[in-house]
């Protein structure tokens, strides 16, 4: 894959990873905000190991937080986004908007 | 009956509402731009796809006053006159080519609306999954704001090499126009004084290079900034890349 090919794919699978956490918690005002482990890799239609790799690359770099919280006796993984993620996704779409201030 | 597992929701429990809500708004102010900013890139396409049509009707027109031309000239004589291949043939070569890029930023045009329904049918729906309990009913399929984007880029970077290839056949239509109506027409032509139909003809093509002039001049400043846009793009690329250490 060249390195174009390269920047594109990861850039595509990064800003679907943040806009996937955004748009949920756009839906759910009045909720704990984040979006489970299961529902995002769903939303960015990547396979489990593949989702799993950037998720913790992401975290690693400090776009998204994770934490643990039991559900009966289930424990579930929910992101949530960082001050840094939200500005990454922010310049994505100016960048594509063309505008200076949103 | 079995107990449902108790959750924060059922407890009453928000501890990050605040954090919510401005997750909330940045969304739904990136969302509405992002919305907007796609519309306005339907639009260019939708100008990009009719406006050529005009060029199309008049290579039509030319073609048929060619032939009359080859039709009406005389069989013998010291200067046999009528059409040569190259005043045939630049009418249909151009019609093609213009029809082709019409027929490409169609295609675009009817593929994006469809895009968009899908994420606002994709939105409707995980609006409606408001709990856990439904992570079963999570839908498939993405299509997200970043896919549009994407979608509209990669058309960008394909569409500005056919531009190239256009510009090349606007430049020969025009050479042509020029060589045909003001040079060879005198020559070929066997009717004087000209019909009308010739001076209608005329004026119809010299209407055509006015209106392929301003429409290169639009394509121009559209993909000028378009190059400068997508080299940020790049550049912003790989910064992500090199953040995450992949």
């Amino acid at each position: 894959m060249s390195e174009k090919s390269k920047y594109r794919t990861t850039n595509i699978i990064i800003q679907t990873i943040l806009e996937g956490i955004l748009r949920t918690d756009r839906n759910k005002p009045n909720q704990r905000s984040g979006i489970i482990k299961s529902h995002l890799i769903k939303y960015s239609s990547l396979k489990t190991a593949t989702a799993e790799k950037y998720l913790s690359k992401m975290e690693k770099a400090g776009y998204i937080t994770s934490h643990e919280e039991s559900w009966g006796v289930r424990k579930i993984n929910v992101y949530n986004i960082t001050p840094v993620g939200r500005e990454r996704y922010e310049w994505f779409v100016k960048i594509n908007m063309e505008l200076e201030t949103l | 009956m079995s107990e449902q597992p108790e959750t924060n929701e059922k407890k009453g429990l928000h501890p990050e509402n605040g954090k919510n809500e401005n997750n909330n708004l940045l969304y739904s102010i990136l969302e509405k731009g992002g919305l907007d900013y796609v519309k306005k890139q339907e639009n260019y396409l939708t100008i990009s796809a009719i406006f050529p049509i005009y060029t199309i009707i008049i290579q039509v027109i030319n073609l048929i006053f060619i032939l009359q031309l080859e039709a009406m000239k005389p069989p013998i004589g010291p200067n046999p006159g009528g059409p040569d291949f190259f005043d045939i043939i630049s009418p249909i070569l151009i019609f093609f080519v213009i029809s082709f890029f019409t027929l490409i930023n169609s295609t675009y045009l009817v593929k994006w609306r469809n895009i968009l329904n899908q994420y606002e049918n994709y939105g409707r729906k995980i609006r409606k999954i408001s709990s856990i309990q439904e992570e079963s009913n999570y839908p498939e399929g993405n299509v997200s704001l970043t896919r549009v984007f994407y979608d509209i880029i990669n058309y960008m970077e394909i569409i500005r090499i056919v531009f190239v290839i256009l510009i090349i056949f606007f430049i020969y239509n025009s050479i042509w126009f020029f060589r045909f109506f003001f040079v060879r027409l005198d020559q070929i032509a066997p009717i004087h004084p000209p019909p009308i139909q010739q001076h209608f003809t005329v004026i119809l093509n010299f209407i055509s290079q006015i209106s392929l002039i301003i429409f290169l001049l639009f394509q121009g400043r559209h993909f000028f900034r378009w190059n400068k846009k997508l080299s940020e793009l790049k550049s912003y690329e790989r910064k992500i890349y090199k953040e995450l250490d992949l």
